[in-house]
């Protein structure tokens, strides 16, 4: 932790002296100083449209999770479902978000719902990749034992493939929640009165860039905070998992 | 008790072509008996064992269970793989009681057996253990725990000392040979608890030959020193 740390400090006093020593424009890119000044003249109107893009996000999110989830167990359960959903979400993969953005703005408004959606076409597909991924790799062995006392399937999937599958459905909400920060802000871009991406687009366009710049720094810090929490929740729920990779870490680590 | 009459085994593979597995396994195993499969990996011995607990359907022959054909999965069996396979989220305790828990049995009424099982099997004190607290060879009689607390009349192990005993053979050696366990019987059951610290099963048999597990059913325990042991767990010479 404090090696990182000191490399980021290192850099931002390299930035901020540079730009002193050669007196670069601030409206092109701003000192680091000028960033940290900036965010606080503003951080009511900052926070405000945070909250905004926070909300867009989790409601993405939240919506990815409850359709991802499902989709995977669908996905894994049945080869007819899998043969006609797989390539169906591979397309919807393929297509950039940023090229759907627009229509879905057309078809949804102006309003939060066309954030909310996109951040969910972002971030829903890792969810099922990796749930259906995990769901796929319950040991052989526990599913015969399973068999062999007749358990019914929803017993074994509650009792054995669903626990087993959740360290593979918390890498997958890990990558998730950071493509729903994404989602919502290039929703915002497309078209928003409100929300960071809204903030950013406006600053840029008058120049304000120590405002744009903040604006990013407060996402980057709700993106940093939302992947801590998910961190924090599979240590929660699935600590086993969280253990076993502290061990292969210490062989890592000097 | 188990019969086995000219079973054979065929799967499909991939490619289309039929696999033989087992060809033609006639045995009979009789109450309160241990027998052994020995061959070299790949000669179907985990087949046969998936077969006798109605995991797997025969392709040819049958297999009657005190009289009865097995054509599905009956719950009278306990099985011990060739790794723990726990799961990571259970205590020891737990992980016992799973079997009682997938077959609708009352935890409660079950609780005084595993602790009996627990202790038997020298894991007192690591009840309230996770399994990656434990090491390996202990996961494994956790494991074996886990497929006696429901009582079974029958143990299938398929090669369940692998994590325990590990002798290193001299390199170049004739290709180690693995045991696949069938057992039987409470009688059968003990043995197989104990057979780790007595390095081998006891009643014994033998094989050798390549593809198809031969069978030898035999009492006395298998203390010889011959080549033909380097396929059984005890260190023969």
């Amino acid at each position: 932790m404090l090696v990182p740390t000191g490399v980021l400090l290192g850099v931002l006093v390299l930035w901020e002296l540079i730009w002193r020593v050669f007196s670069v424009p601030q409206f092109v890119v701003p000192l680091p100083s000028g960033i940290l000044v900036e965010t606080w003249q503003w951080r009511g109107y900052l926070l405000w449209h945070g909250w905004v893009t926070l909300y867009e996000t989790l409601g993405g999110f939240a919506l990815s999770i409850a359709v991802g989830t499902p989709l995977a167990v669908m996905i894994v359960y049945s080869p007819t479902l899998r043969r006609a959903v797989y390539p169906l979400l591979v397309v919807t993969q393929s297509v950039p978000k940023v090229a759907i953005a627009p229509v879905l703005l057309l078809l949804l408004g102006a309003g939060q719902t066309s954030k909310i959606v996109v951040a969910f076409l972002v971030a829903f597909f890792p969810i099922v990749v990796d749930t259906a991924t995990g769901l796929a790799a319950t040991p052989p062995e526990l599913l015969d034992l399973s068999r062999s006392y007749r358990a019914s399937a929803f017993k074994t999937f509650m009792k054995v493939r669903f626990p087993m599958a959740l360290p593979f459905f918390f890498s997958g909400l890990k990558v998730a929640v950071t493509l729903s920060v994404i989602g919502a802000v290039v929703g915002e871009f497309v078209g928003s009165d409100q929300g960071l991406g809204y903030v950013i687009v406006s600053a840029t366009s008058y120049w304000k860039s120590n405002l744009a710049f903040a604006a990013m720094l407060l996402l980057a810090v709700m993106a940093i905070g939302l992947f801590a929490l998910v961190e924090l929740a599979e240590r929660l729920v699935c600590p086993w998992f969280a253990f076993s990779r502290e061990r292969a870490d210490e062989g890592v680590r000097l | 008790m188990i019969e086995l009459a000219a079973v054979s085994k065929t799967y499909r593979s991939r490619h289309g072509e039929a696999v033989r597995a087992v060809e033609d396994v006639t045995l009979d195993v009789k109450e309160k008996e241990f027998v052994s499969l020995v061959g070299p990996s790949g000669c179907g011995k985990s087949t046969l064992l998936k077969l006798v607990s109605g995991l797997t359907p025969v392709t040819r022959g049958a297999i009657r269970i005190r009289g009865q054909e097995v054509r599905e999965p009956f719950p009278d069996v306990g099985f011990v793989f060739q790794s723990a396979v726990l799961l990571p989220w259970r205590t020891v305790v737990d992980n016992v009681l799973f079997s009682i828990e997938m077959l609708g049995g009352s935890r409660h009424e079950h609780r005084d057996r595993a602790q009996a099982l627990i202790e038997l099997a020298g894991l007192a004190g690591f009840e309230r253990k996770y399994p990656w607290e434990l090491s390996g060879g202990m996961q494994q009689r956790v494991a074996i725990c886990r497929a006696l607390v429901h009582d079974p009349s029958i143990l299938l192990m398929d090669e369940p000392f692998g994590a325990l005993d590990g002798a290193p053979r001299p390199a170049g050696a004739r290709a180690r040979r693995r045991a696949a366990t069938a057992a039987h019987g409470r009688h059968g059951v003990h043995a197989g608890l104990q057979g780790a610290e007595r390095r081998g099963p006891e009643p014994h048999l033998h094989a050798g030959e390549p593809c198809a597990p031969q069978l030898r059913t035999g009492s006395a325990p298998c203390w010889c020193r011959r080549a033909c042991c380097s396929a059984c767990s005890c260190s023969g010479s």
